[in-house]
């Protein structure tokens, strides 16, 4: 059990300096980031837009719509012509007014600027396609006249939408013609499967090529785009349940800076591939050595009993369950990483070993906090479905209305929030220096985890000990069942906001520009 | 398609062949060309033969042919493996282009290369900072490898 706490090596504050992190310190106070909104999404009127398949479908229709009503051009014009302008209606307008004919000769949509030689037609003789050069009398052409058979436009556009989403910019297969094909040749020559790519990349275009609009970048693959117009940095809910930033598009990560949570990845790509990341997903029992798998979101750890030894331990530090819950008579410290105590362990090790040690381990002690919540959190997902099963038994065999049971999403939902909000204390946390701000900022983090476990706790184990025990079934409908239901939920939902007003108290205290002391002097005044 | 193209293209080739310039399959294979070029007059490769080889992909015209040269050239475009970067040959391709008209263009490229699209930077420096300098490679290249 090799440094199982992840915190076992520790030496005095000056082995504590480890590089580059002179210029990472002030990095854990935000820039910008103080603005942004705390409140749950359906508290606040989001300032954004998220938008599924057919939304953007409508949006762009909108968009294309204005333009084409305001420049008086037609539908497939206006396409292009915002297109080539990043969507951005205003832009269009300036350099359009500014010279029309300027912008048609860029965007291709005029013959001005053809180059290429006069089409063949013009010659006296058969008409000849100049793709495959045979005479044939129909040939297909766009303004710029250039004539091809049917047979080479289908093989041209299918080349073109073969080759990926660059289809949409496809021009007159004329050598330097800059004419645009427009959508109707590739309804007219394409397959219905090409002609569905096709469109789909169209449609793209208007989230790829549009600074104001972005893809939900949720790793697990998401279907919803977010449009914001606004220029604060922000959280973005999507509807898929990832909250991401829209400044730099990873997860949301306050109280973390973009710079640092760019930092922290470049630090985690370099390290996660080596053994600190096993030693993240697996630990064993402190009492029978017995390797344990973390199953559930919460930090309290019962080695189970079939084939273990039931101990009770605390997943983050491996201490005895009973020095951390309020309940047991503990109080809860396993998010201070303790040099003290860890020191006197390694005096027999050799000191060579400590050094190149202590900046892994301190490392390790971040990492594994933050690979912890990031778990919890995910799971909180998984157990949403969970819950929605439940809740129908509740109403089926207790008679509890489905509205009344809405708190169990609630506090899901928040344990969620928590969850993501302590991963990243973790982050700000392994790029805080030793100065007086860090037992503040420790302290807050230390109430929030602590809530927030015991909120995770008792949805995860209370609830099912009450509700759905085998061995202790409540009599449907009955008034005891009544009693417990009512307990239950006045407390679910008392800590739901106890945790909300701690999330809240993090988040304004450490995404401030004024100094941590400062504010929170202040604040608890 | 593509071996209708190609046999239109070799059957042209032969009744108006460009000038300096010829081409045509090697074996049976119409897929796979030789092409030669002369070197032109006013360039420092006047006097050199210039061997390319030329690939035709299956779905020509619509994806340009692959060419490269096979005789050892100094220009600024051009690397030793015989690599060309030309525009034509790349994003600029066209299927109304011809295997007569890229080997027109490596002929003028021939003559002025292009030094701000380097293939080789130490050869498109010289060429920028030292012509006569340059020129005298070429043609040491010229005699040494095309002659």
């Amino acid at each position: 059990m090799d440094g199982s706490d992840g915190g076992s090596i520790a030496g005095d504050s000056e082995e504590f300096e480890y590089e580059d992190q002179d210029v990472e310190l002030k990095s854990g106070g935000e820039e910008d980031e103080d603005q942004m909104v705390i409140e749950p999404p359906e508290v606040r009127k989001a300032p954004y837009t998220i938008m599924n398949a057919g939304d953007l479908a409508n949006r762009q229709n909108k968009c294309i719509s204005e333009a084409s009503d305001l420049l008086q051009v037609t539908h497939e014009e206006g396409f292009v012509l915002l297109r080539q302008h990043g969507w951005d209606l205003l832009r269009l307008q300036e350099a359009w007014f500014d010279n029309d004919q300027k912008v048609r000769n860029r965007c291709g949509l005029s013959t001005a600027k053809c180059t290429s030689p006069a089409p063949s037609s013009n010659l006296a003789g058969p008409k000849v396609c100049s793709i495959c050069m045979s005479a044939i009398d129909d040939l297909v052409a766009l303004d710029c006249s250039h004539g091809f058979c049917e047979e080479c436009w289908r093989g041209y556009l299918h080349t073109q939408v073969d080759d990926g989403k660059s289809a949409v910019q496809t021009r007159c297969p004329q050598h330097k013609c800059p004419m645009v094909v427009p959508t109707a040749f590739f309804s007219r020559f394409c397959d219905v499967e090409r002609q569905k790519k096709y469109q789909d990349w169209c449609l793209r275009t208007y989230v790829d090529e549009n600074a104001s609009v972005k893809w939900c970048p949720n790793p697990v693959g998401c279907q919803f785009a977010c449009e914001y117009q606004g220029v604060e940095s922000l959280e973005i809910h999507c509807q898929c349940t990832f909250v991401w930033c829209w400044a730099c598009g990873e997860e949301a990560h306050m109280p973390a800076s973009c710079k640092t949570v760019n930092q922290w990845n470049v630090k985690n790509s370099a390290e996660s591939e080596n053994i600190s990341w096993i030693r993240a997903h697996t630990k064993k029992c402190p009492k029978c050595h017995k390797p344990i798998e973390k199953n559930q979101g919460c930090n309290h750890m019962v080695c189970s009993k079939a084939g273990g030894c039931g101990h009770e331990f605390c997943w983050l530090c491996l201490g005895d369950w009973a020095s951390h819950g309020t309940s047991t008579g503990g109080y809860y410290q396993c998010n201070i990483y303790d040099k003290q105590s860890k020191q006197g362990k390694h005096a027999e090790e050799e000191r060579s070993r400590q050094e190149a040690k202590h900046a892994l381990d301190i490392y390790m002690f971040y990492f594994e906090r933050f690979m912890d919540h990031d778990k919890g959190m995910k799971l909180t997902v998984i157990q949403e479905q969970d819950i929605e099963g439940k809740v129908q038994r509740l109403h089926d065999e207790h008679g509890f209305a489905i509205i009344e049971l809405q708190f169990l999403y609630d506090a899901l939902r928040q344990v969620r929030a928590c969850r993501r909000v302590l991963k990243w204390t973790y982050v700000y946390g392994y790029y805080l220096d030793d100065s007086n701000e860090k037992p503040l900022f420790e302290y807050l983090q230390k109430n929030l985890e602590e809530k927030t476990d015991c909120l995770h706790e008792m949805l995860e184990k209370d609830f099912d000990k009450i509700f759905f025990d085998q061995d202790n079934q409540l009599s449907s409908g009955s008034e005891e069942a009544h009693q417990k239901f009512m307990t239950f939920r006045s407390h679910a939902t008392n800590f739901t906001n106890v945790t909300q007003k701690f999330l809240t108290q993090i988040l304004t205290d450490l995404g401030s520009d004024t100094g941590l002391g400062q504010r929170f002097s202040q604040s608890s005044t | 398609m593509a071996l209708k193209r190609i046999g239109k293209e070799l059957s042209d080739l032969g009744k108006d062949p460009p000038a300096n310039c010829s081409a045509g399959p090697v074996g049976d294979d119409l897929f796979h060309w030789q092409a030669t070029l002369m070197g032109p007059a006013d360039s420092p490769y006047a006097g050199g033969v210039f061997f390319l080889d030329i690939h035709f992909p299956a779905d020509y015209p619509f994806k340009p042919p692959k060419v490269h040269f096979t005789t050892r050239i100094y220009h600024p475009n051009i690397n030793t493996n015989g690599g060309i970067c030309l525009d034509i040959l790349k994003d600029q391709w066209s299927p109304a282009l011809t295997t007569s008209k890229v080997l027109l263009s490596i002929c003028s490229l021939l003559t002025d290369p292009n030094p701000d699209d380097p293939l080789v930077p130490e050869i498109a420096s010289l060429y920028k900072t030292d012509r006569e300098k340059f020129n005298e490679k070429a043609r040491e290249f010229t005699a040494k490898y095309a002659m």
